[in-house]
């Protein structure tokens, strides 16, 4: 197991992982739409809270 | 050990010491380290989720309300509560590949994460003691079973086991935990269906139906809503695993959606199990009724995989919450098993004490609606309204003055002053300890106010003025965001 203390240059790591990060989109990541954002809303927001009210 | 430790090196400019570094530091995880792709991101949500927890959540519930309305507030309940704490956290912690804690920090500056992170071990190793007691309970009940006494020690000496397995999964990576997680999860979705099955045979859908509470409060009105708030509630305490799991998905997609439909759907699914079975059998703990219900065979084997499942979600939280502890100065170099070893030392208390810790139970759900919900409302405005999604990553590793997220000495005083709002919110609407209730509780949930007010407050007080003065500050004290770190805080 490598563990921090076995780097020498944290930093210098760490550095060049904030530089990928920043720089990475769609491609390295994967796309979210904003219809998924509607499903999740409608799914996970709207339909329990309708179903709450109804049961209420 | 020593003779697999690799040799010491310099990284190039394309070559980091990742793959496993990161798995174990804070360091921005890159897709390439990460762990779960699509099967593997369910298969740990699911088995995440089947953990005791859902059994406690569903037993308490089955106090205020009957079977209809109980699994109504339990899986809409639950599915709100994920959905109010996932949206930001896998997102940003997705997006950035960073731990959960330091995803607080845009929010609440680089010291008053550390308040979070409090908050955060107390949540994560609290849970793990819990379902580590049901662990042992679990034992206890297989040893019944099979027709031997089971002595009073044999709980502790189940948490103690646990911990054991626990502590050698947690120091091996992610990867064994995903392993294990594949290989015990369909086990543990036949025996989610056999249990309701079980339950639905041996009493019937109208039997389930008309059982009634079992110990109503007097004002109906008042046990429907708490129904909800705790189905919120228990949807909220994921708040404390979504960021790992996020970190460690590689695509936007399996971020989220796993967490909404295990954590909040099949969650809420299985919380209703408990609550039906509390209901019919009068027990909302599965290893009492699984063996008189399902046989020996049958009951033992899926008593199995409970107890499996219970180490699998305890180890997702050691790690997260060993993670995190990379925050405490004096522990961000150390070892990653001597990490974990600290995670643990708190467990050992509920190995000594396993009966008077359960016996909290439903005070620590009560607890985590109320800080957590006010921590996740100010991370959705922060993350999505004020920051639009982009964080500066430099300024999180930055423990200088200059860094973006520095604010008032390391502190975002408006951000914490909101939790504490949120925290009085909730407790003017529904006190938890006594269940007292004011009128608006009817119409609204206590975590869901103690989510939005501070929430209001936070986004009001940044946009309109606060965001604005710390910048001119910065400036007017000649520090810009360096392009370089000055003081790495790793």
């Amino acid at each position: 197991m490598l563990e921090q203390e076995d780097v020498p240059d944290l930093t210098l790591d760490l550095e060049q992982r904030i530089d990928r990060m920043q720089q990475m989109g769609d491609d390295e990541l994967g796309t979210f739409t904003r219809l998924d954002w509607v499903i999740l809303i409608v799914f996970a927001l709207i339909v329990p809270v309708i179903a709450i009210e109804l049961a209420r | 050990m020593s003779a697999r430790k690799p040799a010491r090196r310099q990284a190039g400019p394309e070559e980091f010491h990742g793959d496993l570094l990161s798995t174990y530091g804070r360091e921005p995880m890159l897709p390439h380290e990460r762990e779960y792709r699509f099967w593997s991101a369910h298969g740990t949500c699911f088995a995440y989720t089947i953990a005791t927890w859902c059994f406690l959540t569903g037993g308490i519930v089955a106090n205020y309300v009957g079977a209809v309305e109980g699994i109504v507030c339990l899986i809409a309940g639950n599915l709100i509560g994920t959905m109010m704490v996932s949206a930001s956290l896998s997102m940003g912690c997705h997006r950035y590949g960073l731990e959960q804690i330091d995803f607080c920090k845009p929010a609440f500056g680089q010291r008053g994460a550390l308040i979070v992170l409090v908050f955060y071990l107390f949540n994560m190793i609290g849970w793990s003691g819990l379902i580590l007691i049901m662990f042992g309970n679990g034992i206890v009940n297989i040893v019944d079973a099979m027709g031997y006494e089971p002595p009073q020690w044999l709980v502790g000496a189940g948490v103690l086991l646990g911990i054991w397995v626990t502590y050698i999964i947690t120091t091996r990576g992610v990867h064994l935990l995903s392993l294990f997680n594949n290989i015990i999860t369909p086990g543990l979705i036949i025996v989610v269906a056999f249990m309701f099955y079980v339950l639905v045979t041996a009493h019937g859908w109208d039997e389930i139906t008309a059982a009634a509470p079992l110990d109503p409060l007097p004002t109906p009105w008042l046990n429907y809503a708490i129904a909800v708030e705790l189905g919120i509630a228990s949807g909220i305490s994921w708040w404390g695993g979504v960021g790992f799991l996020a970190r460690n998905t590689k695509s936007r997609r399996n971020a989220i959606y796993p967490e909404v439909i295990h954590l909040g759907f099949m969650q809420g699914i299985v919380c209703s199990i408990a609550l039906v079975s509390g209901l019919v059998v009068g027990s909302d703990d599965p290893t009492r009724w699984m063996v008189p219900l399902g046989g020996l065979f049958m009951g033992v084997l899926a008593l199995g995989f409970v107890a499996l499942a219970n180490i699998t979600s305890t180890a997702v939280s050691l790690f997260a919450s060993g993670l995190a502890l990379r925050h405490v100065p004096g522990l961000h170099k150390r070892r990653w098993k001597q990490i974990i070893l600290l995670t643990c030392l708190p467990l050992f208390f509920v190995a000594i004490w396993p009966r008077e810790v359960f016996d909290l139970g439903g005070t620590f759900l009560a607890y985590n609606g109320t800080m957590q919900a006010p921590v996740a409302g100010i991370l959705l405005v922060d993350y999505f309204f004020l920051r639009k999604q982009h964080i500066h990553l430099r300024s999180i590793f930055e423990a200088a003055p200059s860094g973006q997220y520095y604010y008032s000495k390391g502190f975002n005083i408006l951000a914490l002053g909101a939790v504490i709002i949120g925290q009085i919110a909730y407790f003017v609407i529904y006190d938890p300890f006594t269940d007292e209730a004011h009128e608006l509780f009817r119409y609204v949930p206590a975590s869901v106010a103690a989510f939005c007010l501070p929430a209001i407050v936070y986004w009001a007080g940044m946009k309109f003025g606060l965001e604005s003065f710390y910048r001119r500050r910065l400036g007017a004290a000649g520090l810009q965001p360096p392009a370089r770190l000055i003081e790495p805080n790793i």
